[in-house]
């Protein structure tokens, strides 16, 4: 029996997204301080322009976050005869959020109007429940017998309440005195439940240490699928060998360790949230003269087919030893077809829905993986140094969409961004060429309507009239748009240096991700060329500058048309992730102390990094478009962050 | 030992008592589905509520004037703005402005929403006369939104049944028939139906039904496939109104 408890508390202010926006994008000529020092909210007289330090006033924006995490798990093990053994896991979770929102009248979101507040709860009571049964048998030395049932289920039920209030009467209350407000805001609140059970039985088969076999057949339901379609079988199959065991091996010394390993099986994926199936209605607003007259409106189309997304993985693998153990590692192919994909496809809009949730199209997802690990040095006065170097190599391609042709082949999803035979993610845009330039006047109007300086797109070969050849037309038409990157990188893994001498390591750590493509919000957003807000730098074409870097700039424009050509990048970047230098105080020293072991160590991340995207760190995404690989206009650069800490183990009496 | 036995036993039948089926149920609290509300006279007239509030996610905002009058003497584009590419009538003026997405998307939204009505009124617990009232204005507001989309678009989808699953294709219907079947004579069944005064400000009324029915056969009335009498026809309902 056994009990392990994790309780975690956490508070932390999570600031103001609005300063690095305004930063930007404010006039370098405001004045951010008045002749006796104190703040001006509006350092110019664009009111749309507020005082980035406003913000960072103390207590002017507060969001205040803080996570109570329980996280307890319990087991109960027994042998009921030789070789069978029974175990219940019992884990509960329990998660508790709470976020405290805040903003005084001299901040973004009022500007100048006043304070308003709100609080958020979140309660997340969560458990899994698991009962295994093991048998183990062993026939002679030559056959190893494991057999295991188990059933579980898990539950993750969902609460959630909010109040948000406005035209508090003073500011120091902050968000805890929300029934002073004038004007009470919206209220909240929300129940979400789902649950998981399974059924699942493997049979392990080891013959003379050498051969390995393994199989396996679960069953999973899903209460967020729909009735009748809950229920999957997810069987695999695995088997390995240990070549260096064999006979014929012996003869040499090069290689010490070889197995070769081989597995197929399905897995299911239900994650999506609950009653998805079931077609919500929305609320609607209207008025009767001053009376409300709220409504519900349809906005889902009720799915009774979906079901579970299954992969079915293949997979081949080689571990390796060489040098007696001194280099170490493993190569693995493995493919994965993923059908009955749970997308969100898009319906006409006159149908009167938007999309609707369903188990559409298929991708493939192959690969390589290669791992190898060395001890270098280890010389007996105790100096060792290991490394180790991974790299993977994946492509993704979408092989089958719901929508099809004629002849009922699977056709793109312009739509929904997503092409047969691409990855999930692609960039689909108008491709930039250049600028128009002075002599192109009617280049510039006869092909998109625009004037010298503009930004020239690029005239793609398209089969407009369906003849198969594929020509220019001379125009520029939402044909023209072509797939420009992908968020999957060629390559990616990582670098792990570690250096041993008595009680001293070092160690380090470099990641890298090469050759995909990220959107740049930060360079179209920040680069409207239009003088009202501040502007990067760039070469922008004038008559006298006949650049093909930036479009011209315009008083009378948000954007430059097509101004989104001009945010991808390659997204290459190399990283030093980790680095960590500690002392280990000798046993001697810590048993008179009551200490089994006591390090301290200093460590520090994102220290350093290599990127093709030079304005800064690429690999950041942004807060208010998680699903897509982009960086934000107003993005904080990642930070870098120094650790220092003492780990120490007590001896038990 | 004996006790523990008895423990785990307890432990296995207290998960098996409660079948697979019923754990993984799914029950909607927070939500309302269309299957269960609509059914109730309460839903049925809040499905009522949400098919005028079509109307106001184009009139009540920017959109309506954008879409009608930008581009004429009446309205021009500021420096700082969006959708000028409606008053330039540059190339930006295509299907992926975004106004000339949500006018369609939510129209036909409105439209769908009106079918909706229709279709689930049998056996609501209202009085005939509500119910056929109600029909009245939702009727009233299809023809308005298919009228809408007409002028705005031309030949367009055709659809006078609730989308009730997985629809993938559109019709292209040629505005002439857009008029005759969807548009006229439902309006001139709502004169019939519908009462000179509501309770409710801004229910349908018989003179606005009348109003718009002379809007149509005059805006008709200059179309190629125009009727001859349109034009008459439309002056006597205006002058209806006018007197009434």
């Amino acid at each position: 029996m056994g009990l392990s408890t994790i309780a975690s508390f956490p508070t932390q202010n999570f600031g103001n997204g609005n300063v690095m926006g305004e930063a930007l994008a404010n006039n370098p000529l405001g004045i951010p301080y008045d002749a006796e020092g104190n703040l001006r909210f509006l350092p110019t007289n664009d009111g749309i322009r507020i005082n980035p330090l406003s913000e960072l006033v103390p207590n002017a924006f507060v969001d205040e976050r803080r996570a109570i995490r329980l996280f307890a798990p319990v087991y109960l093990e027994a042998a009921i005869t030789d070789g069978l053994k029974y175990k219940v896991n019992f884990g509960p979770d329990i998660r508790l959020e709470r976020r405290g929102f805040f903003a005084a009248s001299e901040t973004n979101v009022n500007r100048g109007g006043p304070p308003r507040a709100g609080v958020y709860q979140q309660q997340r009571l969560g458990y899994t429940l698991e009962n295994l049964l093991t048998w183990e048998k062993n026939i002679s030395d030559q056959h190893e017998f494991k057999v295991n049932l188990l059933q579980s289920i898990q539950q993750l039920s969902f609460e959630g309440y909010s109040t948000e209030v406005s035209n508090l009467p003073y500011e120091s209350q902050l968000f805890y005195n929300l029934g002073t407000a004038e004007v009470k805001g919206d209220l909240f609140s929300r129940l979400s439940d789902w649950q998981l059970a399974s059924f699942m039985g493997r049979i392990n088969y080891k013959l003379a240490n050498k051969y390995n076999f393994q199989a396996s057949l679960r069953a999973d339901g899903s209460s967020r699928l729909a009735a009748g379609n809950k229920w999957s079988y997810f069987p695999s199959l695995s088997a390995g060998w240990r070549i260096s065991d064999e006979a014929f091996f012996q003869d040499q010394d090069f290689v010490q360790e070889l197995k070769l390993r081989a597995g197929y099986g399905l897995v299911g994926n239900t994650s999506i949230d609950p009653y998805q199936t079931f077609g919500r209605l929305r609320r609607t607003t209207y008025a009767w003269d001053e009376n409300p007259a709220f409504g519900y409106a349809l906005s889902e189309i009720p799915n009774p087919l979906l079901g579970w997304e299954t992969t079915s993985e293949v997979n081949i693998g080689l571990d390796y030893g060489l040098f007696n153990g001194r280099v170490f590692g493993s190569l693995d192919f493995f493919r994965a077809n993923t059908t009955d994909l749970l997308l969100n496809r898009n319906l006409p809009f006159t149908s009167g829905y938007n999309n609707i949730l369903q188990n559409t199209g298929a991708t493939r997802t192959q690969g390589v993986e290669f791992y190898v690990a060395a001890n270098i040095i280890n010389t007996p006065g105790g100096f060792k140094w290991n490394a180790s170097l991974n790299a993977a190599r994946l492509s993704e391609e979408i092989t089958d969409l719901a929508l099809t042709n004629e002849a009922g082949n699977p056709i793109d999803d312009v739509g929904k961004g997503w092409f047969i035979g691409e990855p999930i993610k692609v960039f689909y845009d108008y491709e930039k060429e250049g600028i128009y330039q002075l002599d192109e006047v009617d280049l510039a109007r006869d092909r998109e309507n625009k004037v010298p300086g503009e930004i020239k797109i690029k005239d793609q070969l398209t089969d407009l009239d369906g003849d198969g050849n594929f020509e220019r037309d001379g125009l520029i038409t939402p044909e023209d748009r072509a797939i420009i990157g992908t968020d999957v990188p060629d390559i990616l893994g990582g670098i792990t240096n570690s250096f041993e001498f008595k009680g001293l390591s070092f160690r380090f750590f470099f990641y890298y991700r090469l050759g995909h493509t990220i959107r740049s919000r930060f360079h179209d957003s920040n680069n409207t060329l239009f003088a009202r807000y501040n502007n990067l730098n760039v070469d922008y074409w004038t008559p006298t500058n006949p650049t093909n870097a930036y479009p011209r700039p315009n008083q009378n424009q948000e954007f430059p048309r097509n101004g989104s050509s001009l945010s991808y990048f390659d997204g290459s970047y190399v990283k030093l992730r980790n680095v960590n230098i500690g002392y280990r105080f000798p046993e001697s020293l810590t048993k008179r102390i009551g200490m089994s072991n006591l390090r301290v160590y200093a460590s520090g991340q994102n220290l350093w990094f290599w990127s093709k995207y030079a304005t800064f760190d690429p690999e950041t995404s942004d807060p208010d478009n998680n699903n897509s690989p982009q960086i934000g206009s107003g993005t904080i650069p990642s930070t870098r962050l120094f650790i220092l800490g003492i780990s120490a183990q007590f001896l038990s009496k | 030992m004996k006790t523990k036995i008895i423990g785990l036993i307890l432990c296995i039948t207290a998960w098996t008592s409660q079948s697979c089926e019923e754990y993984l149920a799914e029950e909607l609290v927070s939500d309302v589905s269309a299957a269960t509300y609509y059914s109730t006279p309460q839903g049925w007239e809040d499905a009522v509520r949400a098919t005028y509030s079509a109307m106001k996610n184009y009139y009540g905002v920017e959109m309506g004037f954008t879409m009608t009058v930008f581009g004429t003497d009446v309205h021009t584009n500021g420096a700082d703005g969006s959708h000028k590419a409606i008053n330039f009538y540059d190339n930006g003026l295509n299907a992926e402005e975004n106004y000339m997405r949500d006018t369609w998307r939510g129209f036909y939204q409105g439209i769908n929403q009106a079918n909706a009505v229709i279709n689930r009124s049998e056996g609501i617990d209202l009085d005939q006369s509500v119910i056929d009232q109600r029909i009245a204005e939702v009727r009233f507001l299809r023809r308005l939104y298919f009228f809408m989309l007409t002028r705005t678009y031309g030949d367009i989808h055709l659809t006078l049944e609730e989308t009730e699953d997985v629809e993938t294709t559109a019709n292209k219907t040629a505005a002439s028939e857009i008029y005759t079947q969807a548009i006229i004579p439902d309006l001139e069944a709502a004169i019939a139906t519908l009462p000179a005064t509501q309770s409710d400000l801004g229910r349908i009324t018989k003179p606005a039904a009348e109003y718009l029915l002379g809007l149509v056969l005059l805006t008709r009335s200059y179309q190629p496939f125009a009727d001859p009498n349109d034009a008459a026809r439309s002056e006597a309902l205006f002058t209806t109104v006018i007197n009434d």
